[in-house]
């Protein structure tokens, strides 16, 4: 089968690789109709996270069952399925705490060995392992509109609801750093939660303009403390999101969060160390939240608003290109050239 | 019993293969870059060892100075199985047949440096596993 493989920092090949064999009693074997690349693509391949060469990339995908384990109950072949872009036990001490996102034995697709060496869904095949706990069945009469969202259920919008929603109520202003895609669902999932007034922190003049068509306050972070000082009456932002990653763009937080309000981060640090402004934060009694998603606990949440038709993250879908042509989409992606690429792997 | 009959038969091939690594031309460079210490305390046969990712690489087995960054411990056949990549250590992990100590960021940065290193593991087992 063809699929995307990483062999080093900017070098993604499509190459023919073999099909996946002997299927576990727990797993599910799925024919991929459509994948994303996404922003956490782009850690091992612009050198920022090592990962060793011959890994098939790719986590946010949606499929078909082909083919399923022994011990599987709950899909069957031919059922539309997405899955989260980690899948976790279900067994350890933090999935039976609720927390599933600090699974002891947590597996994304296509990052290697470091995280549970599982090879991604920028191909034609993926394996879904622990698959009733882990797959969504998809309604089949789904328009090609609501599949583009749906795909991005496993990752980005479920993300940036999360983020949203961890610290929140509703009537909250919520400010959000970084108007990449996981910046965008956010600014989406704030307003589906009930936001009275989201603002949308960014440098690049495209991702503004997105930001505003989706109803936030768009301003660059010059701009920002004195905008979201104006719209609170001078208190500040109940939640920040920051969906940046940047440790410049953190530090710029203190300024928009109000006294007692929280700094959620889905953004992904893999620093060991970094300087930041503690005084204010401590100072504001700033509450902070990060980390992975508890993609299991908010999917299906995601899933009914995407169906409802409240939510509609495949707006943000920028480029649709054949799988063939991944290398490409990856040089677009991280050159900031497309907000959001899909790949067909049929084409 | 398991696959090693002695502490020794674990340094002989799981500690020889570190003192290899730090020789090998794609993984050598960026071990010694690491900064990392890592204990490894396996069971049956009991015994621990320590690597020094830092330049000049060192592997000491038995007790050694220091505390290290981070601490694995683990089974050493389930280590036997790792080192010839027919044991997924996020599933390890989650059964707690392999439990883990220190910064998660300096544990993922060393996992993808491991790969490379199963031929030379699997080159020093080759004549234990040819014996009858």
């Amino acid at each position: 089968m063809k699929a995307a493989v990483f062999h080093g920092p900017h070098d993604v090949r499509v190459e023919d690789v073999p099909e996946p064999q002997e299927l576990g009693p727990d797993e599910v074997l799925v024919r991929v109709d459509r994948s994303a690349i996404c922003g956490t693509d782009l850690h091992p391949y612009e050198g920022h996270m090592d990962m060793e060469e011959d890994v098939i990339l790719g986590h946010e995908f949606l499929g078909t069952v082909v083919e399923v384990g022994g011990g599987v109950a709950l899909v069957g072949a031919g059922d539309l399925v997405t899955s989260p872009c980690t899948v976790t036990c279900g067994a350890c001490y933090f999935c039976r705490r609720g927390e599933p996102g600090r699974c002891a034995g947590i597996r994304m697709f296509g990052m290697g060995m470091a995280l549970g060496d599982l090879p991604g869904a920028q191909s034609e095949y993926v394996v879904v392992p622990s698959a009733d706990r882990n797959v969504r069945k998809l309604p089949s009469g789904a328009t090609d509109a609501e599949l583009d969202s749906l795909l991005l259920a496993g990752d980005i919008i479920t993300t940036g609801y999360e983020a949203v929603k961890r610290a929140f109520r509703p009537g909250d202003t919520v400010a959000v750093v970084g108007a990449g895609p996981v910046g965008l669902c956010a600014v989406m999932a704030a307003g589906v939660l009930g936001a009275a007034t989201v603002v949308a922190v960014d440098t690049v003049p495209e991702r503004l303009k997105t930001a505003e068509s989706l109803g936030a306050v768009a301003v660059t972070p010059a701009e920002a403390e004195d905008a979201i000082s104006d719209l609170t009456d001078w208190r500040g932002a109940d939640v920040v999101v920051d969906a940046a990653g940047n440790p410049a763009a953190l530090a710029a937080i203190a300024g928009y969060v109000r006294m007692g309000g929280t700094v959620s981060i889905p953004g992904v640090y893999l620093q060991e160390s970094m300087e930041m402004p503690w005084g204010a934060f401590w100072l504001k009694g700033v509450n902070f939240t990060m980390g992975v998603t508890h993609f299991n606990n908010s999917m299906d949440d995601v899933i009914a608003l995407i169906r409802a038709g409240k939510l509609d993250p495949g707006r943000i879908i920028s480029h649709r290109m054949p799988l063939s042509r991944a290398d490409e989409a990856y040089r677009l992606f991280a050159a900031r050239e497309a907000t959001k690429v899909i790949l067909d792997p049929r084409s | 019993m398991g696959y090693f009959s002695s502490p020794e038969e674990v340094d002989t091939y799981i500690g020889e293969m570190f003192r290899q690594a730090d020789g090998h031309p794609k993984v050598g460079p960026k071990m010694r870059a690491a900064n990392v210490v890592m204990r490894v305390v396996y069971s049956d046969p009991d015994c621990e060892m320590t690597v020094r990712f830092e330049d000049p690489m060192q592997t000491v087995f038995g007790p050694a100075a220091g505390e290290p960054d981070i601490t694995l411990s683990m089974p050493a056949d389930i280590a036997d199985r790792f080192w010839r990549g027919k044991y997924n250590l996020a599933v390890g992990l989650a059964r707690s047949e392999v439990k883990a100590k220190g910064p998660v960021n300096k544990i993922l940065k060393l996992v993808p440096l491991t790969k490379p290193l199963f031929p030379v593991y699997q080159g020093l087992v080759a004549a234990k596993d040819g014996q009858p």
